[in-house]
């Protein structure tokens, strides 16, 4: 999952604001708390049917390093 | 009875009609910046995180039998009735483990000797009781049904708790149902609901009751409060509130973009808009009182029907379709056409 599609889901799904929401920015000053995590969490669930709990992805420092993980779960596996 | 047309409705096709709604809310208001005196958090907070600016808070002598009590009163008001056949007192925090509370608001109403009883579903509870009042009304045991959802939640919440202190808010909401055709506007529809006993530990009070009783004496303070897991509720409310609310729509014959209006027990409000959004609802036909009163967990529902109609988002013809969500964990829908004339009592 790119950086892009993350960002698109947090901000239509998660009801975050985009201006914050850089690759750069730490998942705090992004504003992505545990509840937007749960929903990023819920709408890879839906898409991929792959579980990936929010406490996984509360480890990204970045939120280009979220995007990185959350494709690592959602994209099909060799 | 839970047919596929249409809700318990009974041999001779009785629904339970709403003709009255009352709510009474406590005058004490508390700001985010009231609690943030003792807790580390912050309006900004608060608000963009559950999306509630203030709550109201009973006064320490005032408890869930009083504020339902008030809030009946005026259903029946609104309703024109001065008698029931049975009266429901949803609620999570009962004036008492026992008694019952509705026995004593029945007394208070001036309404001797009538059936009544409380009903424990959580936040789900009022539409719950509302289900069962379909019940009563479909089998032939009750014509009018009082159903009240009150909640006296400052008595169940840590006030030192940054994660459930901000959250909940006290007051009272109140129905009345009468028998009449399941085509009258106003009628019960078809009721989805069911329980997740396995996360009954998610929304929890550990402390007071029969488990662990034995260890009661030395449990820690704060055991006597509500404990939640807000992130796996999170995720098990909007399911279950989506799966139970696109069901209700279903069994009701109703598209779900032939729905006017949504009306979601207030828990949160990012909640509400996961689900609106994953039922394809827009936000606009979804109303919402939770930033002035918190979650009122039972009362939930019902104060938020009345404020809607109050202020005019609830219009008759309206398809309205009624989901809930608690501890348990436990979740309901239902639907209504919202019926003309109905002027609630605030």
């Amino acid at each position: 999952m790119t950086f892009e599609q993350v960002k698109e889901i947090l901000t239509t799904k998660g009801g975050l604001p985009a201006a914050p929401i850089a690759p750069d920015a730490s998942l705090a000053s992004a504003n992505i708390d545990s509840m937007a995590l749960v929903v990023l969490s819920m709408q890879v669930e839906e898409g991929t049917g792959v579980e990936v709990s929010e406490d996984v992805l509360a480890q990204a420092a970045t939120v280009a390093e979220l995007a990185e993980l959350v494709g690592r779960y959602a994209e099909p596996r060799a | 009875m839970n047919g596929r047309d249409g809700g318990f409705r009974g041999a001779t096709g009785t629904a339970a009609v709403l003709t009255g709604l009352g709510a009474w809310l406590p005058p004490r208001r508390v700001t985010n910046d009231d609690l943030c005196a003792r807790l580390d958090t912050s309006d900004e907070w608060i608000r963009e995180r559950i999306g509630i600016a203030e709550r109201r808070l009973a006064a320490p002598d005032v408890s869930t039998g009083d504020m339902a009590v008030e809030a009946a009163a005026r259903a029946m008001a609104s309703a024109g009735v001065d008698a029931v056949d049975a009266l429901l007192v949803a609620t999570s925090s009962p004036d008492h483990p026992c008694p019952a509370t509705a026995p004593w608001v029945a007394h208070r109403l001036g309404l001797p000797q009538v059936a009544a009883f409380d009903i424990a579903a959580g936040c789900s509870g009022f539409v719950h009781a509302c289900a069962v009042a379909a019940g009563l009304i479909a089998s032939g045991a009750a014509r009018r049904v009082l159903v009240v959802g009150a909640e006296t939640m400052s008595a169940m919440v840590d006030p030192d708790d940054r994660a459930t202190a901000p959250i909940f808010g006290d007051g009272a909401g109140a129905a009345v149902f009468e028998a009449d055709s399941p085509h009258a506007e106003g009628a019960l529809g078809p009721v989805v609901w069911g329980s997740d006993g396995s996360l009954a530990d998610a929304i929890v009070v550990p402390a007071g009751g029969a488990r662990g009783r034995h260890e009661r004496a030395g449990a820690p303070q704060g055991d006597f409060f509500v404990h939640m897991r807000g992130n796996e509720v999170f995720r098990h409310a909007v399911r279950r509130m989506t799966h139970a609310a696109r069901e209700a729509a279903a069994r009701a014959g109703w598209r779900i973009d032939e729905v006017d209006r949504l009306i979601a027990h207030q828990a949160n409000l990012r909640i509400n808009l996961a689900v609106a959004d994953a039922l394809g609802i827009p936000a606009d036909q979804v109303p919402s009182n939770i930033r002035d009163v918190g979650n009122t967990a039972a009362a939930s529902v019902p104060l938020l029907l009345a404020d809607a109609c109050d202020k005019g988002e609830l219009k008759p013809g309206h398809k309205v379709l009624l989901v809930s969500f608690g501890s348990g964990l436990a979740w309901a829908a239902t639907t209504l056409v919202w019926p003309a004339g109905l002027a609630p009592r605030l």
